[in-house]
Formats: structure tokens, C-alpha cells, sequence
């Protein structure tokens, strides 16, 4: 297994850019398209759930509000994917968060958990002290990957 | 970030969005919606999505709060040629009859 570590602030912008990085290395890894569009759209909204509500009281301080990504890659398997947060958690809100319902069709919001856990084979969110960690699984068939 | 250009074809106002729709691109899009919901006259909206690779539920979000707002002075929105992905992400958030999408160019003369 090979694990690589990613880190930024939390702001739309650098989190987006942190996501095309990642996917920069999924890229020579992962051969088929629609998944690495899955990963990214993955990794998008992860980061955007950070921006929006792990730090959602501390805009316009984006530089205190960091984020890290650890992605664990086995090879013809798997990738496992950790966004960790030092901010506000899911609190009440964690047992719900790892089976989420889809929002309402008029609803603004409400879909990104949605989606991730639909693109992915399992979701669990872990809660420390001051440390908040959303963990995904994405099984890839072998034939997807790079030979 | 994106780029926002505007086409108008009769009662149809057409937006020409270039980029992805996501986070990042969302205060500046809505800014520039706010400027063209304003300033002109039309009675559908048609936003051509064949030049956005990439949408994510913030993109998806905004394109939902167009559509409410728009019924609210009673007019409507149509998308235009979802790209591949922006297409699979509607279809995953089963938003995929809920807005009105065209698939062709020649759908906007039916419009009146």
C-alpha cells in the first residue's frame, strides 16, 4: 500500500486546487475515466463540506483553517480516502452523516454527503478531541487501474 | 474560474457558462447572475452547460436556487447539453427531471 499526504488551507479556492493536485496522482494510477471523475467529484465535495461547515464561522480566516487528505492507494483493489479537519464537527449530526438522505428537489443544499456516500463503498466519520475525519473506501476493479 | 457570455434569441436569453461550476466559481456566477436577472428582459433562460466539465452540488445548488427564483416571476429555466459529467452528477442527485434539459440547439426555437 502506498499513502500520500496532502495539506491546505480551507478556503474554495485552495481546496479545489488540492483536489486537481490529488487527482494529478490518481491520474497515473487510475485508468478509467468515469472513476477518476467519481474520485474528483469526491474529493470535491469532501473539501467543500470543510469549507463550508468544519470552518463555516471562521470566513475571511482561511489561513488558520487547515485541511489534510490522506489518500491510501492498494493498488488494484482499493483507495482510501481521509479529509481531516480541526474544525467545528459533525457533532449530533454523525450517526446521520454516514447514511444521508438526499434533500429535497427545491432544496439548495443537502446533496454533497449524498453523493459521496453513493460513490463510494463505505463512509465513517471519526471525531477526536479537536480532530474531525470523514473516511471513504472505493473499491476499483482491477481492470480499471493503470498496467 | 469561469467565463459568463450572454445570447439572446427572441424571448430566450441565453447564458454561455465556460468553466466549472463548483465552490469556487459560485460568489462570482451568482454575482453575475444577479447583473443579468437585473438588467434584461426575458421570459425563459437558457444556460448551455456543454462547455462545463465539471459541476459538484455547490454548481448544482445555484442552478437549483436560478430555477426557484426564475418561477418566481414566472418565467422558466432550460439547461442546455449537460456536458457528460455535469449530466451523471443531475442524474445522481435524481435532479434529472426536475429541471427541463435540451439536448439539441434546435429545441430552443420551440421555445416561445
Amino acid at each position: 500500500m502506498n499513502m500520500y499526504t496532502f495539506s491546505t488551507s480551507a478556503s474554495p479556492k485552495s481546496c479545489r486546487l488540492l483536489t486537481k493536485g490529488i487527482m494529478g496522482v490518481l491520474r497515473e494510477l487510475v485508468a478509467d475515466e468515469e472513476t477518476r471523475q467519481n474520485l474528483d467529484l469526491i474529493l470535491t465535495e469532501a473539501l467543500a463540506n470543510v469549507v463550508r461547515h468544519a470552518y463555516a464561522s471562521s470566513v475571511g480566516r482561511e489561513k488558520e483553517n487547515p485541511v489534510e487528505v490522506v489518500i491510501t492507494v492498494e493498488y488494484g483493489s482499493a483507495i482510501h480516502i481521509e479529509v481531516s479537519d480541526w474544525g467545528k464537527g459533525f457533532g449530533e449530526c454523525a450517526e446521520t452523516a454516514t447514511c444521508p438522505t438526499l434533500s429535497e428537489p427545491e432544496e439548495e443544499g443537502g446533496r454533497g454527503l449524498y453523493i459521496m456516500s453513493s460513490l463510494s463503498d463505505e463512509l465513517s466519520v471519526c471525531q477526536s478531541d479537536t480532530k474531525n475525519t470523514l473516511s471513504m473506501i472505493i473499491k476499483i476493479e482491477e481492470r480499471k487501474w493503470v498496467r | 474560474m469561469g467565463t459568463l457570455k450572454t445570447v439572446e434569441q427572441g424571448a430566450t436569453l441565453i447564458l454561455q457558462y465556460s468553466g466549472e461550476l463548483t465552490l469556487q466559481a459560485s460568489a462570482a456566477f451568482k454575482e453575475d447572475l444577479n447583473e443579468i436577472l437585473t438588467a434584461r428582459e426575458f421570459d425563459h433562460l437558457v444556460v448551455d452547460m456543454s462547455a462545463i466539465p465539471f459541476i459538484d452540488s455547490s454548481g448544482i445548488g445555484m442552478l437549483v436556487s436560478l430555477n426557484t427564483r426564475l418561477k418566481s416571476l414566472g418565467k422558466s429555466l432550460f439547461l442546455l447539453n449537460p456536458a457528460t459529467q455535469a449530466q451523471k452528477t443531475l442524474e445522481l442527485v435524481q435532479l434529472g427531471d426536475f429541471f427541463h434539459i435540451l439536448h439539441d440547439e434546435d429545441d430552443l426555437l420551440t421555445l416561445d
